[in-house]
C-alpha cells in the first residue's frame, strides 16, 4: 500500500478523531479530587499568569499572539513596501503569496496563502553552481520539502525549500532584531535578505515554494547560487 | 495617538482574556488530563505532578490555544499530557507506551475508505512520540517550530521523529 502524503493526511486526521473519541469527554470523565498540595500549585500558576509573568517559549509562532501587538507595526510595514517597493507587492500576486506580516522587536514573523493545488507534486531544486570546496554536509528530503547545507570549513549555505499549498496553514518566523531587511524581486518572485552580523538570512517565494536558508558567503555569492538553482523535473 | 489608545485597549484585552482563557483550559481539562496522564503512570501523586507542570507547559503556548472546548484544543491539551506523563516516566522508570486498543473505539462507525481506516489504525499502532508527531502535522495542521513547542524538544527531533515514524508506518503496511 502507497502512503502519499494525502493519504497520511487523510488517516492522520481519521487516527486523530478515533483517539479522541476513545478519552472520555467532559461529562463522563471520572472527576479527581485533587490533593491541597495540587491546588495551591495550580493557585500559583494562576496567578503567575495573572500577573503576567510566564514568558512564551522563545522557539513558538503563535500568530495571534504576535497579532495583537504587531498588527499596526505590520500594516505600516505594509505600506512602506508599497511605496518604495511596487515591485515587491506585484510579484506577491505570484501563486505563493505572503499574506500577512507581523513584527514585533526581536522577531518578524510571516504567515502566508497559496493557492497552489494540493495535487501538486514537490518537484526539489537542483543547484547549479556552489563556491569552490563548498561539499554537501546535510541532507533531507521528503513528499513536501528538503533541507541541504553545505559546508566548506567555516563557510556555509543552507537551503531549505518547502511547498506550500491551498491547504496549509503556513507561518514562519527569523530574527530580525538589529537586521537590516532589504526586498527586492528577483527572477520574478520576492526575495527577502535579511542581514545580521556576518550571516544573511534569505526568503524567497519562488513559484509554489518557500525557499529559507541561510549563509555566511556574501550577497553576492549568494545570488549568485541562487540564480543557479532550477527545479529538477 | 489613536495607535496607541488601539494598542494599549488590545494589550488590556489580550491580558484579560488570556487569563480567563487559561482558568477556562484548567476546568475544562484538568480531569481529563490527569485521566490520561494516571493512565500512563498507574501513580496518582505522578499524575497530578504531570498535570500541574503539563499546565506551566499550557501557559507558556497560550498562543497556540484557540476555542477552550474545541477539539483541536482538547488534542492540544491530551499530548502535552501524555508527553508530560512520559518525560516523567522516564524519571520514574515505568512503561508507558502503551498504543490505543482497538477494543476503546469499537463504538465508532467508520465511513471513510478501507485504506484510510488501515492507515489510521496503523498510526495508532505507532509507539507514541511518533504518532504525536504525525498526529499534530498531518491533522492539526500544525508546523514543525509548533510541535517542537508542544513536544517540548528541538526542531530536529521533530523532524526525525516525522521521518522514522513514517518510515515505520510504511513498513507496517507493507505487511499487510
Amino acid at each position: 500500500m502507497k502512503l502519499t502524503e494525502e493519504t497520511l493526511r487523510r488517516a492522520a486526521v481519521l487516527a486523530d478523531a478515533m483517539e479522541l473519541a476513545s478519552l472520555p469527554d467532559k461529562d463522563t470523565c471520572p472527576r479527581h479530587c485533587f490533593s491541597r498540595q495540587f491546588e495551591q500549585e495550580m493557585e500559583k500558576l494562576l496567578g503567575r499568569v495573572e500577573r503576567g509573568e510566564i514568558t512564551p517559549y522563545a522557539v513558538h509562532l503563535g500568530w495571534p499572539y504576535y497579532a495583537r501587538r504587531g498588527a499596526a507595526a505590520a500594516l505600516i510595514c505594509f505600506l512602506l513596501t508599497c511605496l518604495a517597493a511596487p515591485e515587491a507587492v506585484q510579484a506577491g500576486c505570484a501563486k505563493l503569496m505572503e499574506a500577512v506580516r507581523y513584527v514585533v522587536t526581536e522577531y518578524t514573523e510571516y504567515r502566508y496563502h497559496s493557492t497552489v493545488s494540493e495535487d501538486t507534486a514537490f518537484v526539489p531544486l537542483e543547484i547549479g553552481y556552489l563556491p569552490e570546496g563548498m561539499e554537501l554536509a546535510e541532507k533531507y528530503e521528503d513528499e513536501s520539502e528538503m533541507h541541504l547545507l553545505y559546508r566548506n570549513g567555516m563557510q556555509y549555505f543552507i537551503l531549505d525549500q518547502r511547498i506550500v499549498t491551498e491547504n496549509d496553514r503556513f507561518t514562519f518566523g527569523v530574527d530580525t532584531e538589529n537586521a537590516n531587511i532589504e526586498t527586492k524581486l528577483f527572477r520574478g518572485a520576492t526575495l527577502e535578505l535579511i542581514y545580521k552580523e556576518d550571516r544573511i538570512s534569505y526568503i524567497w517565494l519562488y513559484d509554489s515554494y518557500h525557499i529559507f536558508g541561510k549563509c555566511n558567503l556574501g550577497q553576492e555569492e549568494l545570488e549568485k547560487i541562487l540564480e543557479s538553482l532550477v527545479l529538477k523535473y | 495617538m489613536g495607535l496607541r489608545i488601539l494598542t494599549v485597549c488590545l494589550a488590556l484585552i489580550e491580558d484579560v482574556s488570556e487569563k480567563e482563557k487559561f482558568e477556562r483550559l484548567y476546568w475544562q481539562y484538568k480531569d481529563l488530563m490527569f485521566y490520561c496522564a494516571h493512565k500512563r503512570l498507574h501513580d496518582v501523586q505522578l499524575a497530578e505532578d504531570a498535570v500541574n507542570i503539563s499546565f506551566l507547559h499550557a501557559a507558556k503556548n497560550m498562543s497556540m490555544v484557540g476555542e477552550v472546548a474545541s477539539a483541536r484544543t482538547k488534542r492540544l491539551m491530551v499530548t502535552i499530557a501524555e508527553r508530560t506523563a512520559i518525560n516523567l516516566y522516564h524519571k520514574a522508570q515505568k512503561e508507558y507506551n502503551r498504543t490505543v486498543r482497538m477494543e476503546d473505539v469499537e463504538s465508532m462507525v467508520y465511513t471513510s475508505e478501507e485504506s484510510d481506516r488501515m492507515i489510521a489504525e496503523a498510526i495508532l499502532e505507532l509507539p507514541l512520540p511518533y504518532r504525536q508527531a504525525i498526529v499534530l502535522k498531518y491533522s492539526q495542521g500544525y508546523n514543525n517550530r509548533e510541535i517542537a513547542a508542544i513536544l517540548d524538544c528541538s526542531v530536529a527531533k521533530v523532524e526525525k521523529l516525522l521521518a522514522r515514524g513514517k518510515k515505520q508506518l510504511a513498513k507496517q503496511l507493507e505487511e499487510v
